[in-house]
């Protein structure tokens, strides 16, 4: 039958389903798309400067209207320098830098494993977007702001509630911060116990967010970091080995970025706890956990989320973004920054409290995205929210299953057994047959519209892979992801050299990546680019300058992701 | 072959390989290294490697026929673990040392005659034995050299045992290339291999020891960070020993000096004592102090005593407190390595246990990690 044949009025209704699945898929479009990128080429917004150009005609005042008023006194005497662009120049500018990125909202993003974005509903901009949201100034008074210090504390107990914590402080501006916040907690701890200089080892895992190791570092402590066991767990023999009364804390993942959940996780609690030290959960991959497992029931000490990440709100390339912190009440006096109370005038700040750790950032937190979070869990509910982190497993699972049929992919470790929310897959068999590299086959991935990732550094699974499907994408879409994953392995034994060669469709081709990490090099305002490309000689601020004698430390080779 | 048919096992025993290694020579190769090995003492026992194995078998109730060479090649080995060779090939001229065209010529004659040819030496033997025969041959090491780059080798004579016990009649190989230090690299100041031929060995991947990776350019800070994190470690009492490899070296030029990077170098209080030292000077040397000893796992492999470093021997081993041996790896390597475990390895097992289990890695600096450390 074609699409134009008549359905006969005797047919049963499972006929007719039949059928209308076969109409469907007659017109269904193929799976891997025939996409390409717009290329345009874009200059710097200063280098399409042109004098006198305007976006706005402002009306001149007469001379001397504003003298005496608060604004004559802030006022530059010289303007800005910044470019003169005509207003439909300039959203012609911008229209087409964002044609050139891969964003949140264009691409099936489960390429981003660990950090993937979910989406975040549109409805949630009118919030974040109201004026009582953007006109509302951190310093005015507690009582014209009521509304929004609701919205705070509201959503603090919401994240108390997921986590099973007693407290939560919203300050910290992002996933790394709130885990630097939790450091400073630890060390703030042991300080009132006189425990701080003996306590000066923190563990973390290989699979765990490198942040943590980073942020101990930073914090002054030693890191000890411990390796998988043949399961993929980290080593338990290993941990009970090292710990003593140096250990301040364990900084850990569950699931790690393998997606294995660790059913011995309270274990490794217990034998830290033993000898004094605290457990800090870092819920990085708590996509899969929401309404199911909670910190405080494993044991937990700390914990922190990133709203950005499991509650929908944007990621902002790497900030503004937001991190909850959950303690116990133990641990609740040495929260950072400013702690709500409700009292008989309302919501207030309460005074600054003499554990408290210091702030994290000013003030109290990126408060549009604490909107959007709160909105996003209003929403959903309790059993939305377990419902997000159920489909979250199911898509996960879906994904598994499909990928290890296609031939040189393997996902290490937990064999035959369900994951949470991500993999870490591998390559190395493809790599072995046909030499192209699992970074390549990202590459040729952009060529499609799909973002990829690898791992962190080092990697510990051989030409790796993460993908993080969420709740927010439809089997479709996976099945997109899924068949463009495929072609690529097809063709890195079929035409090797077009997967190597790419991106070939992609907005921008691959960058010299030494260029943007060399600080001889890299240009991260207009001016620094004047002076370093166009020898523009400016007036050096002045700086520390090193001592003759002090030794110069090699740089580095940065570790690439691509 | 038939499954009721025994495994006809061709062996051959290098008799003098691995000899340099208690030497401090860095390899076997060539009559006047052994001659200068055997003058500085060292004893062969690669015979010894092979009786280890055949033991193994017998404990495993393995059945097989073993086709072998005349004396120290391999018969020997044979009726000293209580077989009976099915073939003793003759070697012309008996009493000579023996040479690489031995080990080529026995290894063609064995060919068509067996399933698996089984060799107890290190890289230059397995070069030999492919010299002989060609990239179709199912070979299995039992490591007994100094150096153990190739991927052919198992991780000790009773790994080789398990992996001839698990191999359904050589049905079971998958192919590995061969490969031996490669000389100009090493003048250049670089330990990376270069590759013989391809051979197959016996049993599934992952059962043998792997072959070695190269070093990769390490970053500078992280090496330096590794090495100031040592040099805090560092008892200006004790005799510090220096291993073998790349990442070593860059640790002593970190901390002043140039580490030797085929051989073994001995430190007291930031003072050179010893350079390149073979087993006898390094149990002079150790005699009565506390032993230190910096070592760094063989890249691709994890060995981190027993390939490259037989100079350590059982003495020097036995004044080491299992606190006083320094890991040193770049998080990299650890990488390559999947995290571990690492490998040791030596004549008598029983001296390195305390070294064995959850281990300490100096990573960087104020970083360590925790890699389980196994006995091959």
């Amino acid at each position: 039958m074609t699409a134009h044949e008549t359905i006969p009025a005797t047919i049963t209704a499972e006929e007719r389903a039949e059928t209308a699945e076969r109409l469907a898929q007659a017109v269904e479009k193929p799976l891997l798309r025939r996409y390409h990128a717009p290329r345009w080429d874009e200059p710097l917004i200063f280098q399409l400067s042109a004098e006198g150009h305007r976006g706005i005609e402002v009306p001149s005042v007469p001379e001397g209207s504003v003298d005496g008023s608060p604004e004559a006194a802030f006022r530059k005497r010289t303007p800005a320098n910044l470019p003169q662009v005509g207003q439909s120049q300039l959203l012609r500018h911008y229209l087409r830098l964002s044609q050139e990125t891969l964003g949140a909202d264009l691409n099936v993003d489960i390429g981003q494993g660990t950090c993937t974005m979910k989406y975040s509903p549109k409805i949630n901009e009118r919030f974040a977007g109201s004026p009582q949201s953007v006109h509302t100034h951190p310093l005015q008074d507690e009582a014209t702001m009521q509304g929004t210090l609701q919205i705070l504390d509201e959503l603090q107990s919401y994240i108390a509630e997921v986590s099973g914590m007693d407290a939560v402080s919203l300050q910290a501006g992002s996933g790394s911060a709130a885990i630097y916040g939790n450091v400073k907690i630890v060390q703030a701890y042991h300080a009132d116990r006189g425990e701080a200089d003996q306590r000066d080892e923190i563990v973390t895992t290989i699979f765990s967010h490198p942040s943590n190791a980073a942020t101990a570092k930073t914090a002054g402590y030693k890191v000890i970091t411990l390796y998988p066991d043949e399961n993929g767990f980290p080593d338990l023999d290993a941990l009970k080995s090292v710990i003593s009364d140096r250990t301040a804390a364990l900084f850990i993942t569950n699931p790690e970025d393998t997606g294995i959940f660790n059913p011995r996780i309270t274990e490794y609690v217990d034998a830290v706890h033993s000898v004094g030290g605290i457990c800090v959960y870092d819920q990085a991959n708590a996509n899969g956990l929401l309404g199911i497992a909670r910190a405080r029931e494993a044991g937990f000490d700390l914990c922190h989320f990133n709203l950005h990440k499991t509650f929908s709100t944007p990621h902002a390339c790497g900030g503004p973004a937001a991190g909850a912190i959950g303690a116990t009440d133990a641990l609740e006096p040495f929260l950072p920054g400013p702690r709500l109370t409700r009292g008989d005038n309302g919501y207030e700040w309460a005074p600054r409290r003499e554990k408290a750790t210091a702030d994290i950032r000013p003030f109290y937190g990126v408060i549009p995205n604490l909107i959007r979070a709160y909105a996003w869990i209003r929403s959903l509910g309790a059993e939305g929210l377990r419902a997000v982190s159920e489909i979250a497993v199911l898509n996960n699972n879906y994904l598994l299953a499909e990928l290890l049929k296609v031939e040189g992919m393997t996902a290490p470790y937990a064999e035959g057994q369900h994951r949470l929310e991500q993999v870490r897959y591998s390559w190395q068999e493809l790599t072995d047959e046909t030499g192209v590299t699992s970074s390549e086959i990202g590459a040729r991935m952009a060529d499609y519209g799909m973002h990829y990732w690898t791992s962190h550094h080092p990697y510990i699974v051989p030409e790796p892979v993460t993908l993080e499907p969420t709740e927010s994408y439809s089997k479709r879409e996976l099945d997109e992801y899924i068949a463009s994953l495929k072609h690529t392995a097809e063709e890195a034994r079929n035409a090797p050299d077009t997967v190597r060669s790419a991106p070939h469709r992609s907005g921008i081709h691959t960058i010299d990546v030494d260029a943007t990490t060399d600080p001889e090099t890299w240009a991260t305002s207009w001016r620094a680019y004047r002076r370093k490309y166009q020898g523009e000689d400016q007036a050096q601020v002045p700086r520390w300058e090193a001592p003759q004698d002090l030794p110069v430390r090699p740089r580095a080779p940065k570790a690439h992701h691509r | 072959m038939s499954p009721a048919q025994p495994l006809r096992i061709g062996l051959i025993v290098n008799p003098v390989s691995g000899i340099g290694g208690p030497a401090g020579l860095g390899g076997s190769d060539g009559a006047a290294a052994q001659a200068e090995a055997l003058a500085r003492g060292s004893v062969p026992r690669s015979g010894s490697r092979a009786e280890r194995l055949l033991r193994a078998l017998t404990r495993q109730g393995v059945t097989a026929e073993i086709l072998t060479a005349r004396g120290a090649m391999g018969e020997d080995a044979v009726r000293a673990a209580g077989w009976e060779p099915a073939l003793v090939l003759p070697i012309p001229e008996a009493g000579r040392p023996t040479t690489a065209a031995d080990t080529s010529r026995i290894a063609a004659e064995l060919r068509p005659r067996v399933d698996v040819i089984v060799f107890a030496g290190g890289d230059g033997t397995a070069r030999d034995v492919l010299a002989g025969t060609d990239e179709e041959v199912i070979l299995l090491g039992v490591p007994a050299g100094v150096k153990m780059h190739s991927g052919v080798f198992a991780r000790s004579p009773e790994a080789a045992a398990g992996i001839i016990a698990a191999s359904g009649g050589a049905s079971v190989s998958h192919p590995v290339e061969i490969v031996d230090i490669d000389e100009e690299a090493r003048r250049n100041g670089r330990l990376n291999s270069r590759i013989y031929g391809r051979a197959r060995v016996l049993g599934r991947r992952g059962s043998t020891q792997g072959g070695k990776i190269g070093s990769t350019a390490e970053t500078g800070e992280q090496l330096g960070g590794i090495a100031a994190e040592v040099d805090e470690r560092i008892d200006p009492e004790a005799v510090v020993l220096f291993g073998p490899g790349t990442t070593v070296r860059r640790v002593s030029e970190a901390m002043g000096f140039e580490s030797t990077l085929l051989g073994v170098d001995a430190v007291i209080d930031g003072e050179l004592v010893g350079s390149d030292c073979s087993a006898e000077e390094l149990a002079r040397l150790t005699e009565g102090r506390r032993v230190q000893l910096v070592v760094s796992p063989v890249g691709g492999q994890g060995f981190l005593l027993g390939r490259g470093n037989q100079q350590i021997d059982e003495r020097v081993l036995a004044r080491v407190d299992a606190d006083d041996l320094l890991i040193v790896c770049t998080s990299a390597k650890l990488g390559d390595l999947a995290g571990g475990p690492f490998w040791i390895d030596a004549q008598d097992p029983s001296l390195i246990e305390r070294f064995a289990g959850p281990r300490r890695v100096i990573v960087g600096r104020h970083h360590e990690a925790v890699v389980r450390v196994s006995i091959a």
